[in-house]
């Protein structure tokens, strides 16, 4: 199984005029081909910012660093500060809004033919015009990815079309590009729950048809764990545990892991009252653990020295509690 | 009257698909119609929760809208506590014996709440058609943030500096501070963080309780209707196609609808996605004829395709479906 | 795609101005009109504190010499340090001219777009939060009124009920209100959809408390840059109109108008049209550096995007 990715310790700042704020504090992660990471965490965690970092699209204030950046194929990027631009360079993103997604000038046709001249050009190495590409191939595309009446829908603008079908659009770009990674940061977030399933089934499409490796990032563990491989729980700009889906939801180690389960709503009120994780996201200094202030099982060394990522049993956890 | 608290009955709701044009009036064309609601009936208890279950253009937020007065109704009535609900554009409104008694809270934290406010101003607003001394004002405003779980410090600060769920908090406090009777729900955790959603869903609970509040919460997450609700109505295109106790529709729902929508729900715990029905939901312009389900449900029949179904009493259930008449 | 940042922290004026500062090109703008407006200020009240007490000395008791009077063995003489703009065909010394003419353009700047921002406010907003018929005949009074060319209307509305200063304060008000009133009524739509308006009326509050409450702050803090901007479009206009014989008469200068008496000593005695209408242009590109400026600063920063 090939590797597709492979970062370690990256790092993302914003210089803002409020000073420097650190998103992404340290993460190392490993994909492989076919595999889908689901990567868990709320507001602030870190989680969106890793996936523009990991795709290149940060804005310019934004600082990166990490002791390794590479990605497909162990073909090593030479310096982190050429980022090749999205399409055509093995990445590709899904976003949380679709209507931001696709230009809403040019019709679906365009767009798409766009997406296939340039794949044209990367793997053969042949110019095409935009003009040139055969329509009953984009209708393909589309029909692969269960849109209704494909014929129709490829000459619609975006505004014409539902928010799932956008996204299911962009999957049928991202069946065109054949990226090595796609990144999706909370790509259903905005669906309704049948458009959702649909959405997701067509990401699972990629992975079985292309390979693709899938970094799926949400703030739903219920939903990472439907469709991950492996799940990353992140907090505070942190890996805070990492391990396969079964593992992870069987035998949560990570005092936040445990607490994102327990507080999905599964019973009726009369039961009783979710379980829910008090307080909010709020910044930490360096050398704490930046759950500390939200954790039942808090001690003092929590707040005097930052855990370390270790391998414990199956996973990775970053917990006093374990070592 | 604690029975029947809210009592809807066979409203309809219609919305111009686009504005009337000068060849419409030459021509003498009727611009076509949204039906947002389509002929419901639904009552509710005195201290009970209403879920609304449903997906985008399903109906729910405009029904809740309506119960709350902020659209009027095409036909049917709408009454609470015996009193019908007038429209908030109307004369008669600030006469009302309802304004004050009926709130909403909204779907996205961010345009509920005027970011130019301060959130004290943000939770007297409410008060001020109130006639309500400016001493008691300050405490009730108090007294909502406290219900809601924040500190006093808030007052002065504005929903730019506020995180989704705080901010959720104050648009509740906004709610609640005119001792409501009832309040509608749309949606108030979708737009937020997993984590911090038990933490406002408990805490509508425990207000609801505490207050002796009648909600009528609208979602399209199953998981949360089964935590907050009494009694849910499941609605597609303008109709109740299911209703009944939580428990009984959550455990074994009847309509092909009901079924595809539980089914659809990320469980913690199950690997994989659910095998579920496939289609879009239609634009609720051109409303197919029959049952509004037939072109997705997996059991269609001929009859489907051409009749209406009827509404139909099966124990405490209501259930609109050719397959059990 | 830009990635959402939040910085919970409120920003103030100050703020916005220091941040304006920072740009060279706005910082540069920022001095000139607030000098402009400040020493308008001075002077104006000079004038009408002189005209009150019936000694009109004091109008140009600031300035380097008396605006009006003439010395014609002094007459076009180049700039120099005695007359640093140099002397018009009367011997009048130019900058002084220049100076006393200037709180006529900083007055009539702030009372049209005042104005403007009243009136095409007033008929915007309402347009936009009440909809239907109301909104389309007001609509469609604006329309009409932007239908006309600027100048012409003017024109007209002098030729009607007289030239002058206030006649042209006026007329430039008429002119101006229209573009307010789309802005206005642009800002007041967007607002109307927000969910807080139907919390503000479910609660009991009128139309027009509502607009009060939630519409005016947002619309006038989205039209500040382009009201800014606008300051110098009618410094720029009323010099067109006193160029024409349309604003304030002889003796009392203005800017306009000494640029088009200079015409004719054009180009051998070019200071006469050039100071004035350098002058002009400074303030004109002054004001729209500072607007554009601010338009950088504001745009969205209190808004839900």
């Amino acid at each position: 199984m090939g590797v597709t990715l492979s970062i370690e310790d990256l790092q993302v700042i914003y210089k803002t005029p409020d000073g420097a704020i650190p998103a992404v504090r340290g993460v190392s992660l490993e994909l492989s081909e076919s595999e889908i990471l689901g990567v868990v965490g709320e507001s602030g965690s870190g989680k969106s910012t890793l996936a523009f970092a990991i795709a290149g699209l940060l804005p310019k204030n934004a600082i990166v660093k990490a002791r390794k950046f590479i990605i497909l194929n162990n073909d090593a990027l030479s310096s982190l500060n050429v980022f090749n631009k999205l399409r055509g360079s093995g990445v590709f993103m899904v976003f949380q809004d679709p209507f931001s997604s696709l230009n809403p000038l040019l019709t679906i046709r365009d767009q798409l033919a766009e997406a296939y001249v340039t794949k044209v050009k990367q793997s053969k190495g042949v110019k095409v015009g935009i003009g040139d590409v055969d329509d009953e191939e984009l209708v393909e595309y589309l029909k692969r990815v269960n849109i209704p009446d494909p014929q129709i829908t490829l000459y619609k603008y975006p505004h014409q079309l539902s928010g799932g079908q956008i996204q299911r659009v962009m999957i049928a770009m991202a069946l065109i590009l054949e990226p090595r990674i796609l990144l999706a940061d909370e790509p259903t977030t905005a669906l309704d729950v049948l458009t959702q399933i649909q959405v997701l089934q067509e990401l699972k499409r990629l992975v079985d048809e292309i390979k693709t490796s899938i970094i799926f990032i949400t703030h739903d563990i219920a939903l990472a764990s439907a469709i991950g491989d492996r799940l990353a729980v992140m907090y505070g700009g942190l890996l805070m545990e990492v391990g396969n889906t079964e593992d992870v939801i069987r035998e949560p180690m990570h005092p936040y892991t445990q607490g994102l389960i327990a507080s999905i709503p599964s019973k009726s009120k009369y039961e009783g009252l979710l379980n829910e994780i008090k307080g909010i996201y709020v910044p930490t200094n360096l050398n704490e653990c930046p759950f500390a202030p939200r954790c039942l099982y808090v001690r003092d060394d929590c707040k005097n020295s930052l855990p370390e990522l270790r391998r414990v049993n199956n996973r990775f956890v970053r917990c006093h509690l374990y070592g | 009257m604690d029975k029947d608290f809210l009592v809807i009955e066979h409203v309809v709701k219609t919305f111009q698909a686009r504005r009337r044009t000068i060849t419409d009036l030459i021509l003498r064309r009727r611009v076509p119609l949204i039906y947002a609601v389509n002929d419901v009936s639904l009552r509710l208890d005195k201290g009970r929760v209403l879920t609304l279950l449903g997906e985008s253009g399903s109906g729910k937020t405009t029904l809740g809208r309506l119960i709350v007065g902020l659209e009027k109704p095409d036909s049917g009535k709408i009454l609470i506590d015996g009193e019908e609900v007038s429209y908030v554009g109307s004369r008669e409104y600030i006469k009302s014996k309802l304004r004050g008694k009926l709130q909403i809270v909204f779907q996205d934290p961010a345009s509920s709440l005027d970011p130019y406010m301060t959130v004290k101003d943000i939770v007297t607003e409410p008060l001020t058609k109130l006639g309500i001394s400016r001493r008691d004002v300050i405490g009730a405003v108090k007294n909502a943030l406290e219900l809601v779980g924040l500190d006093p410090s808030f007052l002065n600060r504005r929903p730019t500096e506020l995180s989704g769920g705080q901010r959720q908090r104050v648009a509740i406090a906004r709610a609640i501070i005119t001792n409501p009777e009832l309040i509608v729900l749309d949606e108030p955790t979708s737009a937020l963080d997993a984590s911090i959603q038990a933490q406002i869903l408990n805490l509508l609970i425990k207000l609801q309780r505490d207050l002796g509040l009648t909600y009528v919460f609208i979602t399209h997450d199953a998981r949360v209707a089964k935590f907050v609700s009494d009694h849910i109505a499941v609605m597609y295109l303008g109709r109740v196609v299911e209703y009944g106790p939580a428990h009984e529709i959550l455990n074994k729902p009847l309509h092909p609808y009901t079924q595809a929508l539980l089914s659809a729900i990320p469980e913690v715990g199950r690997r994989g996605l659910p095998k579920i029905i496939g289609g879009e939901v239609p634009s609720a312009i051109n409303i197919p004829k029959g049952c509004p389900f037939w072109p997705r449900c997996p059991y269609t029949m001929d009859k489907c395709r051409v009749e209406l179904p009827k509404e139909i009493h099966i124990n405490n259930r209501t259930i609109m479906c050719h397959l059990y008449s | 795609m830009t990635l959402e940042v939040t910085v919970r922290r409120r920003r103030g004026w100050v703020d916005v101005v220091i941040k304006l500062l920072k740009k060279p090109d706005v910082a540069f703008g920022l001095v000139i009109v607030v000098l402009f407006y400040a020493w308008s200020m001075v002077e104006g009240v000079l004038q009408v504190v002189g005209a009150l007490l019936n000694s009109s000395a004091l109008g140009w008791a600031l300035l380097p010499h008396n605006p009006f009077q003439p010395h014609l063995s002094q007459s076009l003489q180049p700039p120099s340090i005695l007359h640093i703009m140099g002397t018009d065909d009367l011997g009048r010394d130019i900058l002084s001219r220049v100076l006393y003419a200037a709180p006529y353009d900083a007055l009539i700047s702030l009372i049209v777009v005042g104005g403007g921002i009243l009136i095409g406010g007033l008929i915007g907003m309402i347009a936009g939060f009440y909809g239907g018929g109301v909104e389309e005949f007001n609509m469609w009074l604006t329309d009409l009124f932007l239908a006309f060319p600027a100048l012409i209307l003017a024109m007209v509305i002098e030729a009607t009920f007289g030239h002058g200063y206030i006649y042209a304060m006026v007329a430039m008000i008429v002119v101006w209100w229209p573009s307010y009133a789309r802005l206005f009524r642009a800002e007041t739509i967007r607002v109307r959809s927000m969910k807080y308006i139907d919390a503000a009326l479910l609660s009991g509050l009128s139309r027009l408390e509502i607009i009060r409450r939630h519409i005016i702050r947002p619309a006038l803090i989205t039209i500040l840059p382009y009201a800014t901007l606008d300051l110098g479009n009618v410094i720029l206009f009323y010099s067109m109109l006193s160029f024409l014989g349309l604003g304030q008469q002889p003796p009392l200068p203005e800017w306009g108008s000494m640029v088009a008496l200079g015409l004719e000593y054009f180009p051998r005695w070019w200071w006469y049209s050039i100071m004035p209408g350098l002058v002009i242009l400074i303030i004109a590109v002054a004001t729209a550096l500072v607007g554009d400026g601010l338009r950088d600063v504001i745009g969205g920063e209190e808004r839900w995007v």
